[in-house]
């Protein structure tokens, strides 16, 4: 499967781009496509774009706050997780059903 | 026959001085015995005697009778019983908390205090001291004069005393508009009336007592029977019978001045000491100072702030609360006095006291160096001092001459005028201890606030504006020249310069400098040695001095600006009144921009300036110090390495556009965000070798953050450690940082960090990070990013750090490795750090 993902965290320091690492990695050992956009402190980094979202099966929202730019994934199934679940058990949100 | 009453104890707190108070409010107006007993303890009290109704240990629930007998009994029945029907039930409503006047005290996570453990004050010197409290000027230990004088006399002295308090604590309580103050008055001013307590007093008098010890006596006899009372709130009675007994002990015999004498190193507690009492104290011994009263510029305070004494003022009642002998710890840091210390607490105080010793090693270095900053501008650091025997250690902490010798202590020591003799030698001391440096030696500036009873100088209305140091010379012309002759001979024997306080035209300049010219020709005439071209300078403190400083700079040879009494004339502010004392702050555009005017006249003329008002002390001001161009600044002498070091790493260039931004700022808080912001980062690495540590000994989650923040502290990336562990304990609570894999990441951002940084430190053993959770928590990583600095490649840092902790040979290494150079060649490789 295609996935795209954003993850934010509170501070964002530390936990968006851990939870990032931890889909990118378990998306390649589950045999998926991943690209995920982080929203931390430093603004939006790897941004998604249209054509990364309509290309993609599903999108993984792995945040704790609100986060710019919502409406893209308006079209599109999502999994909504905390950045928490995520970095600790991502397999279990990669299982989860998407909805609309 | 007698009315009887009979009721239940309705106060939760039992019948203690505030309901005692009201009760016996009533029943004193009439002539009828007024009695009340206790049916549980069949103690029988005198309602017309606050001491006698605590003494009988009403405890709620009680059953009370109220009996009245005499000729006007129905009245004051009626009178009673409404009250005890309407009233007495609320009179004891909570007391509000007083507001503590110290501001917020700050108490980390790390510290676990209980209440009842501690209690809090006021920082006026900061630093950290543990050992034996004494106990200093304690009236119950005195030697009272035991010279008897007769029972008649005796008992007239104690009603005279007795009159003369009530008069003064009413005096007080028509001053305070605070309720709860004046109802603690009330109070007290109803057991110093109280007819128990005269009875007392007589019957020990008419026994052969004097009256100060038949005082003492039955204060101790009611203190005894309070003792045994099981409510909390009746034991504090014993504080204020106490207060009320050295009260009258004072009005009849005078402050007891005993003389304290030190045996071993300790920590002094006082209700009040005077400069003259500090300065007789071996001050080898003086580890730190607790006062009940003080305020940060009350002379003693100065004194001990020079010899680097920490000392916390304002803990009501100090030197009763705190027994002596008993083991404290003075927290001058927090505001804090531990009274009891428990497990954790004690290893609280162990890491402290090594965070402060790691960090004074910091800065030994800078002892002996120069203060330049990195683009090479110097500014001279010196020291204040009021007593030659500071004069070896200030050198000694690198100070690169004497900025202010406060001379007027000499004067207030003994309340008498030193003579000339005994002040040349102790200017003499100076000057040879300084060998070249310079020492600046103040004349006289009494007057005002600082009274010298030997003086005769009449009391004023407002003894800031008044007739004091410059303006008494004159008048007071003999002892002026003895002080003059002291400072001009003192000049052959080094660098001593003279400096004249409270100038505020040219004449009074003139004035000092003929009459140096026509001592020093009086001397010439005697063949005694002075230095001929000896510079004599003024002070800048009184606002006229701004608008003439072309002419001034035409009569004095240097300046030097003393802040603290400048701010005060110029934003009208008694910096003693702690309503108003925030107007009064340094950091005010308008005062920045009255600085720029001073500097830049002064050195338009090509003369001196420099600073010895408190401002030059503070690190973190240090910018706007340097970049407003001053030759020199003069501070308590225990800070001097700190400062030498940070001037070191601030950019003279960048320092003068902080002052131009600062100056342009609208509010005081607005000039501290600025300094904030601009804090130079230029020396510090985001990761360093002394960020590391390997074998830590913290035990839990708190003491893991607060030696990862102390290292923070000592490695001079922050100045408020507790500010920066407070935020990492916010971000915490949000969700818990721990990652599983034995790796926790701490993190935050925080206006106080100087500069983006890591900490890593292993535990010898694993730590539990959350109560819940199995894993034990091996490596700590925190992560701390400077307020606004989210755009800065040192972000990049973070996240890659962040990224690589996912990865299990990342984590083993550092799992694996001991070594802390290993490891910081490791973290630098990992995340392409230079």
């Amino acid at each position: 499967m295609k996935f795209v993902a954003i993850t934010a965290c509170p501070t964002g320091v530390a936990h968006t781009y851990m939870a990032a690492e931890q889909l990118s990695k378990t998306a390649k050992k589950l045999g998926h496509e991943i690209k995920v956009e982080t929203q931390g402190a430093m603004g939006i980094e790897n941004e998604l774009t249209d054509k990364d979202i309509a290309s993609a099966d599903a999108a993984i929202l792995a945040v704790d706050i609100m986060i710019e730019k919502e409406e893209r994934f308006d079209t599109i199934p999502k999994i909504r997780a905390s950045v928490q679940e995520a970095i600790k058990n991502p397999e279990a949100v990669f299982a989860r059903q998407a909805k609309k | 026959m007698a009315l009887e009453y009979n009721f239940v104890c309705p106060l939760k707190n039992g019948i203690h001085a505030r309901p005692a108070t009201a009760l016996e409010l009533i029943a004193t107006k009439y002539r009828s015995d007024v009695l009340l007993q206790n049916e549980r303890n069949s103690r029988i009290a005198n309602v017309k005697s606050v001491l006698s109704m605590i003494s009988a240990d009403f405890k709620p629930n009680d059953d009370c009778r109220l009996i009245v007998r005499g000729n006007d009994d129905q009245a004051a029945y009626d009178a009673v019983v409404s009250y005890l029907k309407k009233g007495f039930a609320e009179s004891d409503k909570e007391l509000p908390q007083v507001e503590p006047e110290a501001g917020e005290v700050l108490i980390p996570p790390s510290l676990k205090l209980q209440q009842g453990d501690y209690c809090t004050g006021t920082v006026v010197v900061k630093g950290l001291a543990a050992g034996k409290a004494v106990v200093l000027n304690n009236v119950f230990t005195a030697d009272i004069p035991s010279a008897c004088l007769g029972k008649d006399e005796e008992l007239v002295k104690f009603k005279k005393a007795v009159d003369s308090l009530k008069c003064k604590i009413a005096d007080r309580m028509t001053n305070k508009a605070n309720s709860t103050e004046r109802k603690i008055l009330e109070a007290h001013l109803s057991i110093a009336s109280d007819p128990e307590l005269a009875e007392k007093v007589a019957e020990l008098i008419n026994g052969g007592s004097d009256a100060g010890n038949a005082i003492l006596a039955a204060s101790g006899y009611f203190a005894n029977l309070l003792k045994s009372a099981e409510s909390e709130l009746i034991q504090q009675r014993i504080y204020d019978i106490q207060d009320i007994s050295a009260g009258l002990i004072e009005e009849i015999y005078g402050i007891v001045q005993k003389k304290n004498t030190l045996a071993e190193p300790c920590i002094c507690v006082a209700q009040n000491l005077t400069p003259n009492q500090f300065l007789n104290l071996d001050k080898r011994f003086i580890k730190g100072l607790i006062l009940a009263h003080g305020g940060s510029t009350s002379h003693t305070i100065i004194l001990a702030r020079s010899f680097g004494i920490p000392t916390i003022v304002g803990i009501e009642r100090a030197q009763i609360i705190i027994r002596n002998g008993q083991d404290i710890v003075l927290d001058a840091n927090l505001g804090v006095v531990v009274l009891r210390q428990s497990e954790s607490v004690k290893r609280y105080y162990l890491f402290e006291q090594k965070k402060l010793n790691n960090r004074k090693e910091r800065f030994t270095g800078f002892v002996k160096a120069q203060a330049m900053t990195a683009d090479g501008r110097i500014i001279e650091v010196a020291a204040n001092i009021a007593s030659s025997q500071e004069a070896e250690i200030v050198f000694g902490n690198g100070a690169q001459g004497i900025g202010l010798f406060r001379t007027e202590m000499l004067y207030m020591q003994n309340d008498s005028v030193p003579s000339e003799t005994e002040q040349f030698d102790i200017y003499k001391k100076v000057a040879v201890a300084a060998e070249q440096r310079p020492v600046i030696i103040r004349t006289l500036d009494i007057g005002g606030d600082k009274n010298l009873s030997c003086l005769n100088l009449e009391s004023e209305a407002n003894p800031f504006l008044g007739y004091r140091a410059v303006r008494i010379y004159p008048e007071y012309e003999n002892i002026i020249a003895d002080q003059f002759r002291a400072i001009i001979r003192a000049s052959a024997f080094g660098s001593v310069k003279m400096l004249v306080p409270m100038v505020c035209s040219v004449d009074e300049i003139r004035w000092v400098k003929q009459k140096v010219k026509d001592i020093q020709k009086e001397l010439t005439e005697h063949n005694v040695n002075f230095d001929n071209k000896m510079s004599i300078g003024i002070m800048i403190e009184v606002p006229s001095t701004i608008f003439i400083l072309d002419q001034l700079c035409d009569e004095s040879d240097f300046f030097s600006i003393g802040t603290n009494d400048l701010a005060q004339y110029i934003f009208a502010v008694d910096r003693e009144n702690k309503k108003i004392a925030k107007l009064s702050d340094n950091l005010q555009p308008a005062f920045l921009r009255v600085l720029k005017t001073i500097v830049q006249q002064i050195h338009a003329r090509g003369k001196w300036v420099g600073m010895c008002g408190e401002m030059a002390g503070q690190i973190e001001t240090l910018p706007l110090l340097v970049g407003l161009g001053l030759d020199e600044i003069s501070l308590g002498s225990d800070n001097i390495p700190a400062v030498k070091a940070a001037i070191h790493s601030l950019s003279y260039e960048k320092c003068k556009d902080i002052f131009e931004s600062a100056s342009r700022c609208i509010s005081a808080d607005e000039v501290r965000n600025l300094l904030a912001a601009d804090q130079n980062t230029q020396d510090f690495a985001i990761i360093d070798r002394d960020l590391i540590i390997t074998n830590s000994d913290s035990l839990n989650k708190e003491e893991a953050v607060k030696e990862a923040v102390d290292l923070l502290f000592v490695a001079g990336r922050t100045e408020k450690p507790e500010f920066i562990e407070r935020e990492v304990w916010n971000r915490e609570a949000v969700y818990s940082t721990s990652l599983g894999y034995g790796f926790a990441i701490p993190h935050c951002k925080s206006a106080f960090a100087k500069a983006n940084s890591i900490c890593l430190m292993k535990f010898k053993d694993g730590i539990r990070w959350n109560p819940k959770e199995e894993d034990c928590v091996k490596i700590v990583i925190m992560l701390v990013v400077k307020q606004d600095d989210t755009a800065g490649t040192h972000m990049q840092v973070f996240s890659k750090l962040a990224r690589k902790i996912m990865h299990s040979d990342f984590r083993d290494f550092l799992l694996m490795n001991d070594d802390a150079s290993v490891i910081l060649k490791f973290l630098k490789e990992s995340l392409e750090i230079k």
